[in-house]
């Protein structure tokens, strides 16, 4: 019954599209769910939503700079939840893959390739570490739509009166969000009286 | 199972017993005992504790089939009930006491909020989406409502909670008292679990079941 079962997202990063496609034929049907692939680095880069960080990154680490790839979270500073897998073809020199949470080779059997994937999401497999949480601190930017959003402002006037797209000022707020880690208006106005970005006396 | 065997192995059932009429202090009784002296469907007890114990607890269709929709509606009143008359005010005081120092004011209108919102959710649970189920069991089906309609607007009651969770735990000064602090954030933290608890048995059990009997008519 996988149903009912929470589910996870992976996006792949690997060129060789018969490896990809493979991976995906592996886990149809399963709680996994690949929600984008991307041939390299760069691409992921340019075209990724950084607003939703997924729950897997599958990535062979040929495709991040020689000798780098230890610094695996180095490529990815937005997405300090998730898990990397790195997706090998062959053996590869431990410090290579030093700094990935897994992984995984392209001879692993489908019930082999989904130990794995299920062992690594397991709770306990997680741990605190002091890795830091990527950016967390608003733009000005951000501020200013925050401050407009708690003092009751729709996007669409929001996105008047600073001369922006609705669905930049839409982007804006899933960052403040995503920063913040608060989603609801009640609670950014705390958030803003905390931080000082508005007084009492400005909500009368 | 013995009943006492089930609050050992998550005391969070503390707060699940006694929406069912269930006490501790039964001895050695197992569960069936019990629910039988208190004409309880120890499926539906069952269903409900695995769901608030075991995360991701899967919940066969063969199940869903066996329950009893009067006991679960009576059981989610039940709930209500203890979040309105108990729960909420508890931790709602907690907040207010130590908030005493900062932005008091503001606290209170939050906290005020959430206690609109979350009696207007009960409310039109109780309301127009229980009534709705109660004719459906009788046979009647009604044309202006259906249970897709209550599934797009269920509202997420926790989201507010988890959002003052966050403010205090790391805004509220230091200078607060640690103890009451510490003691405010517990009892956020269980009421929020719970209610998560709570919106997971009407999503899943609830709308699941009630789906079954609205295509069976
Ligand atoms: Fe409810
Ligand atoms: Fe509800």
């Amino acid at each position: 019954m996988t149903e009912n079962a929470k589910r996870h997202t992976i996006v792949i990063i690997e060129p060789s599209q018969i490896i990809e496609s493979g991976i995906c034929k592996l886990l149809e049907n399963t709680e996994f769910d690949i929600i984008r692939s991307f041939t390299d680095y760069q691409s992921f880069n340019k075209d990724y939503f950084k607003g939703i960080s997924p729950d897997m990154i599958l990535i062979n680490p040929t495709l991040l700079q020689p000798h780098k790839q230890f610094l695996i979270r180095s490529f990815f500073p937005d997405f300090a939840e998730t898990i990397f897998v790195s997706l090998l073809y062959s053996y590869v020199a431990p410090e290579t893959i030093y700094g990935f949470d897994g992984n995984i080779t392209i001879y692993d059997t489908r019930v082999a390739l989904l130990k794995k994937l299920r062992n690594l999401i397991l709770p306990g497999s997680k741990h605190f570490n002091d890795k830091n949480s990527g950016n967390t601190k608003l733009s000005q930017r951000e501020k200013e739509i925050l401050i407009a959003v708690v003092k009751g402002l729709t996007n669409k006037e929001i996105a008047e009166t600073q001369n922006i797209s609705i669905h930049t000022v839409i982007s804006h707020r899933k960052n403040v969000t995503r920063k913040t880690g608060i989603k609801t208006i009640s609670g950014l106005l705390m958030y803003a009286l905390f931080n000082n970005l508005i007084s009492v006396e400005d909500m009368r | 199972m013995k009943l006492a065997d089930l609050v050992l192995a998550n005391y969070k059932l503390l707060y699940v017993l006694p929406r069912f009429g269930i006490q501790i202090g039964v001895g050695e009784k197992t569960v069936k005992q019990v629910c039988e002296e208190k004409k309880i469907s120890v499926s539906l007890f069952l269903l409900v504790c695995n769901v608030y114990t075991f995360d991701n607890y899967s919940i066969e269709k063969c199940v869903l089939n066996g329950i009893s929709l009067s006991a679960l509606i009576n059981y989610l009143r039940n709930s209500h009930k203890e979040y309105l008359e108990t729960r909420v005010p508890k931790v709602i005081a907690n907040i207010l006491d130590i908030t005493k120092s900062a932005y008091s004011a503001q606290f209170e209108a939050f906290c005020q909020k959430y206690k609109t919102d979350i009696d207007a959710h009960f409310d039109y649970e109780e309301k127009v989406l229980f009534p709705y189920i109660s004719s459906l069991l009788q046979g009647k089906k009604v044309l202006e409502y259906n249970i897709k309609e209550f599934q797009a607007n269920h509202t997420n009651i926790e989201e507010s909670l988890d959002d003052l969770k966050n403010i205090l735990i790391k805004y509220l000064p230091q200078v607060t008292d640690f103890e009451q602090k510490r003691n405010a954030l517990v009892e956020l933290f269980m009421l929020e679990e719970d209610l998560n608890k709570h919106t997971l048995i009407e999503d899943k059990i609830l709308v699941s079941s009630v789906a079954f009997i609205e295509e069976s008519l």
